[in-house]
């Protein structure tokens, strides 16, 4: 079948030259149907005709049986693993310092021996002739004493070190800093870009190779690298069983291993025959074994490179030849027993100057024909002639659509799929290219990874005529897994879109938390790049197992199964019912409460009312008028379509979260050798004293909760489905009492306390902490009296005219009574307290009326504290601003300049000082939180509104001054 | 239901950002309409040290190796705004939907992502109204209940928005049709694409134009065939249909012409127009049209094409040297093409000792490709051939072939394995590879003993079952 050439090809525009394209749409995997062709089916109507598409949308697809992978072996205790840190080639100097501080004897020791005899360590008497030439070494050493700060270690010697250097700068270091720094720089930079992207892991160290095959199992052997440098090869008998219809493989026996001289780079296994040839690459050497179906497997050959190889493939038509590149760009051909046979050199890169000694070569459908790679493209090369004879199957440049700056990672012949077919990978694509017909790729996919594939597998599934290939990418540990078909008699077809696999970074998240360090050391580990990948199939229960090397040697493995269309059915019945729920949910009278916390719901509603009435666009905050997108108009066009659209709260379909509970066992296994591995290392042995517990607390081993089993179990099942829902779980959707009400404390009453401390404390926590001690000590006697007085004069003064005012108001029937009560309280606390927490509006007042005297506002405001409901925060704020604002202007105070009096008043104030400025600044705060804008009348009307006990306030204010204020008479 | 609700959802959130967008980009053009938006056609890329650098020789560890690591578009950038952050996470949700086949999540994704319209970049902008289709015409593809409509309805809208788009998305349109059985509406949807007309065009617009042209004309040679099948049917000659039919034929004609001038594979359209051309008992310019298709220097090496020309030469019923001759240029190109066996049995037939030796090179070349290994009909060709040669007296011929061969073919051809293998795929070609084998390599060669002892474990079991039979 293989022999046949497709009948006729998709047609395609065949460009030459550079390439055109940049890279920057990120989506070019999905969309497109690329071309189609029509099958002459021989049938006159049209309706007949069937049409072939470039790339079929709808393909079949592999479902993975479990959401996590799964370990294979039990993990290998590795001293160090290197983190994902990349390192920063501008830190140069940072290890030259360190060069310098700990490898003094590196970086100095040829002039430390020059110079020895020049420094004076006070040993012994100097000669006459040397003391010119000698430098005492006690000022070197209070120098490098220096020299321990880091920071800036020469300061203080500035100038000397200065000198130091013109002297000895240019000779003292064995290495000239210049060069060490030029050198570090080059390493640093060269280490970050391995870590990114290191190409000699390319083709990947995991092989596998079957031996035999039955109706319920599949044995295979698995080749992988061991050991903490990966330097053991490893043939394990692998056998794949199905237990409870899922296959698992299973390593049986132990492995047969042998030790390799360097880390295993890659592996390449060739096809089982009577016996099947293992080839295994080094940074520079490349051995070959041999294993048949019953014996063990035996080294054969090892040959060494002068450059370091980069490519090792194993013949797929002959027994025993292979191929090695090296980076001198030299490729052999290699039959096992004989000497390399070169049959191509380049010395530059192919088609253009990539600057990559990077090669690569493999077989193709001939056997005496050779593909030669590099990074820039793929040639068949004869090796039968002499001189070169080739010709281009691949390069990068427009013909294949490449972008620029896309460069050939790795290229396979997929000699088990079709004969004639290569895969190429590039950092965006990956191309199937026959041979036939070079240059044009046959099918193209943007695989969509991260990091550049290195890792390819190619399964051919004969049944469904569908060929399936699995890339893998070394630093993101990527999978994604792509599918064509045709090839043969029709045109090659891609299938579906790409697909990623999960790998073991992501598969953490579906296993139980552990504590915080442990889980960040098996993070560490999980995320260690990739070294390979194999594929197993098996062809009888139609399962296809992934397995996944790690540069630290642990395999992981996910198996995946075709999704049938039950499945998928039966998925999107799940769905429908889903659907049918939230429908409900959605038609609920709750909707307008939801609308309000979901947005998506909230342009659905409003567009519903719009269809309705498009006329008014309601003011509420939605997304759609935030962003300026004129809906009414939408809607009307759309309406029919929006009809339909009843409600449409969407769920996230749940990923397929199974993990079965012996992949579980086998994480929780893998998780506890790992832990004990890194316990046994005695650096963390003896890191801190500890003392056991055990004994002190006993525990019984019940549970205490005081639920039963069946409510928790009830209750998690409520939390997972609330969990689902992402909404909040209360207490009525569960099958729990509701909780008992707390009752609120008490209000304490501070006045059931009647000795000092209490009172004062009481006081003091208001802020009243100075004027209780004035009060305590007699010091404001006089001022009391004086403001007794005053009070007295007052209230004769207006007496007078309030009664001729009083009949102006006439709504006020009980005015009189009201004052007398008023002027009663006043006096009773004008007896006790005399500050009281008084003036409590005086900051507001002062703000509002400023011709307001300081008489009438103290007045006033003694009315206050008994319907005031201000709290005791600006209550107290205020009451110590009228102490200090108002005191200065208080009349009495100026005109009885008392020195002793003075002289203790000024004590006591430097004494409280402190508390006054604090409060001072309080102060502020509330003439700013009342501001001057806020007009007085809307005050003053909220405030008479709110409280009718102002009312003689208002009245007496306005007796005062009746002449200016006549406009708000009204009030 | 539900997953109906989101398609539609998003057609019609879709809608409306189209809009704004078509808005924004006619204005921005309006402003500066000479500015080439395309960057796919950016001729002038910085890119390559492609040839500039041909000369110098590369260093073993050069101090800037060009890593071959995709920018990371979807990493932060520092200037990045808090609504370019948001598209850009929502975008990433999207893909990891996508890679993952989740198709209704994706879905409510873009409805989010249909913001980025908004963008007032214009290139930037271009970019979003790309990615939305693409994921869109995804998603709908895709998501089990989007319907016909849902993808005509997005189709039409996403065309509108921006101009850059128009062709290429009703190219796609049409191919959508086209798989869905509405052949009709496809060709409206062509024949509407064909009239459409913006100022300047890109590169890749006209590029785009002449796809549309030559898909335009492929359906016209589609409904021609369909005329022309039920023509033959009636068979009255009804002239109004020969009339329609003559039309479609000039429709094809024109566009299938043009294209055919401009390099690249057009297998298709070509089988068409020759198709037609015969019809119309235009042989000549149907051999003019496979002769500068297959003999083009600027078309690519198409093995296609000149399976085409022979097959019209048979068809033609040609000489047979011309037949020969083009079959040797395809067995230049593709030695292991199917057709080389009917080259051999052209060179058969002639007859000559040269054309033997042809013969036998082309039989070899064949079995030299892993492709053949084990085709019956190959091996039967090599067995009467090496039959013909003997009667010839011509085995020297043989030993010409066999001197290169001779290292590698029994390791490719005649390991025991080999006997196995094939007894077990067909006995015929385990016989059939016997005596090529023992001629070539010799009785004694491995493949000939493994045949030998196969054979008598055949007799072997043959003699117990007839034993048993015979007891029962």
């Amino acid at each position: 079948m293989d022999s046949k050439f497709p009948d006729q090809l998709f047609p395609v525009f065949y460009y030459t030259g550079p390439p055109k394209k940049k890279a920057d749409c990120p989506v070019h995997a999905w969309g497109l149907h690329g071309h189609v062709y029509g099958n002459d089916s021989g049938s006159a109507e049209v309706a007949d005709w069937s049409f072939l598409a470039q790339r079929k949308v709808n393909g079949p697809t592999w479902a993975p049986v479990e959401s996590i992978v799964a370990p294979l072996l039990p993990p290998k205790s590795v001293n160090k693993w290197s983190s994902r840190h990349l390192p920063s080639a501008m830190d140069f100097p940072k290890h030259m310092q360190n060069f310098y501080l700990y490898k003094s004897e590196d970086a100095f020791s040829t002039m430390n021996h020059l110079l020895e005899d020049h420094f004076d360590f006070g040993s012994g008497e100097l000669k006459e002739c040397m003391k010119k030439t000698t430098v005492s070494m006690k000022n070197m050493e209070r120098f490098m004493s220096s020299a321990k700060f880091i920071k800036c270690p020469l300061k203080p010697f500035e100038k000397r070190a200065s000198l130091y250097n013109n002297l000895l700068g240019d000779v003292i270091h064995d290495i000239p800093p210049g060069l060490l720094g030029e050198l570090l720089y080059e390493e640093l930079t060269l280490q970050r870009e391995e870590k990114q992207f290191n190409e000699v892991a390319t083709g990947g160290a995991l092989g596998f190779f079957l031996i035999s095959t039955s109706n319920t199992s599949q044995e295979g052997c698995l080749v992988y690298p061991r050991k903490a440098a990966l330097n053991s090869l490893n043939f394990h008998k692998v056998v794949v069983e199905f237990q409870e219809n899922i296959p698992r493989p299973k390593f049986m026996n132990k492995p047969i291993n042998y030790g390799v001289n360097g880390t295993i780079r890659q592996v390449s296994v060739g096809p089982m025959e009577e016996s099947v040839y293992v080839g295994v690459r080094t940074d520079y050497n490349c051995g070959v074994w041999v294993a048949t179906s019953a014996q063990k497997p035996q080294p054969l050959d090892v040959v060494n490179t002068q450059e370091r190889a980069t490519c090792l493939t194993v013949s797929p038509h002959m027994p025993g030849e292979l191929l090695v590149a090296s980076e001198s760009g030299v490729a052999y051909l290699w039959t096992v027993g004989r000497s390399l046979q070169k049959f191509r050199e380049e010395e530059g890169n192919l088609y253009f100057n990539a600057k990559s000694p990077w090669r690569w070569c493999d077989f193709s459908a001939h056997p005496r024909v050779m593909l030669y790679a590099d990074r820039t493209g793929l040639e068949l090369s004869d090796i039968r002639s002499k001189e070169t004879c080739s010709h281009t199957v691949f390069r990068i440049g427009a013909t294949s659509g490449c972008k620029s700056g896309e460069r050939v990672i790795l290229s396979r012949y997929l000699c088990n799929v079709n004969t004639h077919h290569h895969l190429v990978t590039t950092q965006h694509s990956a191309y199937i290219m026959d041979e036939r017909f070079p240059c044009l790729p046959m099918i193209k996919w943007d695989h969509m990874m991260a990091s550049p594939p290195m890792f390819a597998q190619a399964v051919g599934t004969a049944s469904q005529h569908q060929n399936t290939v699995i890339l893998g990418s070394q630093s993101s540990q990527e999978l994604t897994l792509l599918q064509y078909s045709g090839g043969n008699a029709v045109a090659a077809q891609v299938l579906g879109a790409p697909q990623k696999l999960s790998c073991p970074m992501k598969s953490l998240a579906d296993l139980p938390v552990q504590i915080p360090h442990r889980q960040k050391n098996v993070q560490e580990r999980l995320t260690v790049p990739a070294a390979g990948i194999a594929s197993i199939y098996y062809d009888k229960e139609e399962s296809l197992c992934v397995l996944q090397l790690s540069e630290v040697g642990d395999i992981f493995y996910q198996t995946l199964r075709p999704a049938s269309q039950d499945s998928l059915q039966a998925a999107h019945k799940e769905m429908l019912n889903e659907d049918s729920v939230t429908e409900q949910s959605g038609s609920s009278p709750q909707e307008s409460q939801e609308s309000v916390n979901n947005p998506r719901t909230n342009i659905v509603s409003q567009s519903k009312c719009k269809i309705v009435s498009q006329s008014d666009c309601p003011p509420e905050t939605s997304d759609a008028r935030i962003h300026g997108i004129n809906e009414p108009c939408v809607n009307m066009i759309l309406n029919p379509l929006t009809e339909q659209e009843d409600v449409s709260l969407s769920k996230d379909i749940p990923r397929p979260a199974k993990v079965s509970k012996a992949t579980l066992l086998k994480w929780k296994s893998w998780l506890n050798v790992l832990r004990n591995g890194q316990r046994s290392t005695p650096r963390y042995s003896q890191l801190h004293w500890t003392l056991k517990t055990k004994d002190h607390f006993t525990f019984d081993g019940k549970p205490r909760d005081i639920l039963g089993k069946d409510q928790i179990t009830s209750l998690r099942n409520n939390m997972r489905e609330v969990m689902e829902k992402k909404s909040v779980l209360t207490c009525g959707a569960t099958s729990l009492s509701p909780p008992e009400v707390l009752p609120t404390p008490h209000p304490v009453d501070t006045q059931s306390w009647g000795d000092d401390l209490s009172q004062r404390l009481s006081v003091s926590w208001e802020g009243g902490w100075k004027d209780w001690w004035e009060e305590k000590l007699g010091l404001n006697r006089e001022k009391r009296i004086e403001e007794l007085r005053r009070k007295r004069r007052r209230l004769k003064r207006t007496r007078g005219p309030r009664v001729a005012l009083s009949g102006s108001f006439t709504t006020s029937a009980s005015y009189q009574s009201d004052l007398d009560g008023w002027s009663s309280a006043v006096s009773d606390f004008g007896g006790q307290d005399p500050d009281l927490d008084s003036s409590t509006f005086s900051g507001y007042l002062s703000t509002q009326e400023d011709s307001a005297e300081p008489e009438r506002t103290g007045r006033v405001l003694q009315h206050e504290p008994k319907g005031s409901k201000l709290s005791s925060e600006e209550k107290s704020n205020v009451t110590l601003s009228r102490n200090k604002a108002k005191m200065p202007k208080d009349p009495s105070q100026e005109g009885n300049p008392k020195a002793p009096k003075q002289l203790k008043q000024d004590y006591m104030s430097a004494l409280f000082s402190s508390q006054e400025e604090v409060v001072d600044a309080g102060t502020e705060g509330t003439d700013f939180f009342f501001p001057m804008s806020l007009s007085s009348q809307v005050s003053s009307i909220s405030n008479s509104q709110r409280k009718p006990s102002l009312g003689p306030f208002s009245q007496s204010s306005q007796s005062s001054k009746q002449g200016k204020k006549r406009a708000r008479m009204g009030f | 239901m539900y997953a109906t609700c989101v398609t539609l959802k998003f057609t019609r959130r879709c809608g409306e950002a189209a809009r704004i967008a078509m808005d924004d980009i006619s204005a921005e053009w309006m402003t500066s309409p000479v500015r080439d938006c395309g960057s796919d056609n950016d001729v002038s890329n910085d890119d390559d040290d492609e040839d500039d650098e041909e000369e110098e020789p590369i260093r073993k560890r050069s101090k800037w190796p060009d890593l071959p690591i995709p920018a990371p578009w979807y990493g932060e950038t520092s200037k990045e705004t808090g609504f370019h952050r948001s598209s850009r996470l929502c975008l990433n949700q999207i893909r990891e939907c996508l890679l993952e086949h989740r198709w209704q999540e994706a879905a409510e994704y873009l409805i989010s992502y249909f913001q980025t319209l908004e963008e007032i970049s214009t290139p930037r902008q271009l970019l979003a109204t790309e990615i939305i289709f693409r994921l869109g015409s995804e998603i709908l593809h895709q998501h089990p209940n989007s319907k016909l409509e849902d993808v005509n309805h997005f189709f039409d809208l996403m065309k509108n928005t921006g101009v850059r788009g128009y062709l290429k998305i009703s190219l796609e349109h049409s191919f959508h049709l086209l798989l869905t059985g509405n052949f009709d509406d496809a060709v409206r949807q062509l024949t509407t694409a064909e009239s459409w007309r913006y100022g300047k065009q890109s590169a890749v617009q006209a590029d785009k134009m002449k796809l549309i042209h030559a898909y335009r004309g492929f359906l016209s040679y589609l409904s021609w065939i369909s005329k022309k099948g039920s023509s033959s049917e009636d068979d009255d000659g009804d002239v109004s249909a020969i009339q329609e039919m003559h039309t479609y034929f000039r429709q094809a004609c024109i566009s299938l012409q043009e294209i055919l001038k401009l390099p690249g594979v057009w297998d298709p359209f070509v089988v068409g127009y020759v198709n037609m051309l015969e019809f119309y008992n235009d042989h000549e310019g149907a051999l003019n049209v496979l002769k500068e298709y297959a003999y083009d220097s600027r078309f690519p090496p198409n093995p296609n094409a000149h399976v085409y020309l022979y097959r019209f030469l048979k068809r033609q019923g040609s000489t047979e040297k011309k037949q020969i001759r083009v079959l040797k240029i395809l067995g230049a190109l593709v030695p292991s093409h199917e057709l080389m066996l009917e080259l051999f049995s052209l060179l058969l037939e002639s007859g000559t000792e040269q054309s033997l030796k042809e013969a036998l090179d082309v039989l070899f070349n064949l079995l030299d490709d892993c492709s053949w290994k084990h085709s019956v009909a190959a091996w039967t060709c090599f067995r009467n051939m090496i039959k013909l040669l003997r009667r010839k007296k011509l085995k020297h011929l043989l030993e010409e072939g066999w001197e290169t061969r001779k290292d590698w073919w029994p390791a490719f051809h005649f390991r025991t394995y080999h006997a196995r293998a094939d007894f077990q795929l067909s006995r015929q070609l385990l016989l059939m590879k016997v005596v090529v084998a023992s001629t070539l390599v010799g009785n004694k060669c491995m493949y000939c003993r493994r045949k030998n002892e196969l054979e008598n474990e055949r007799e072997a079991r043959r003699m117990i079952k007839t034993h048993k039979k015979r007891k029962r």
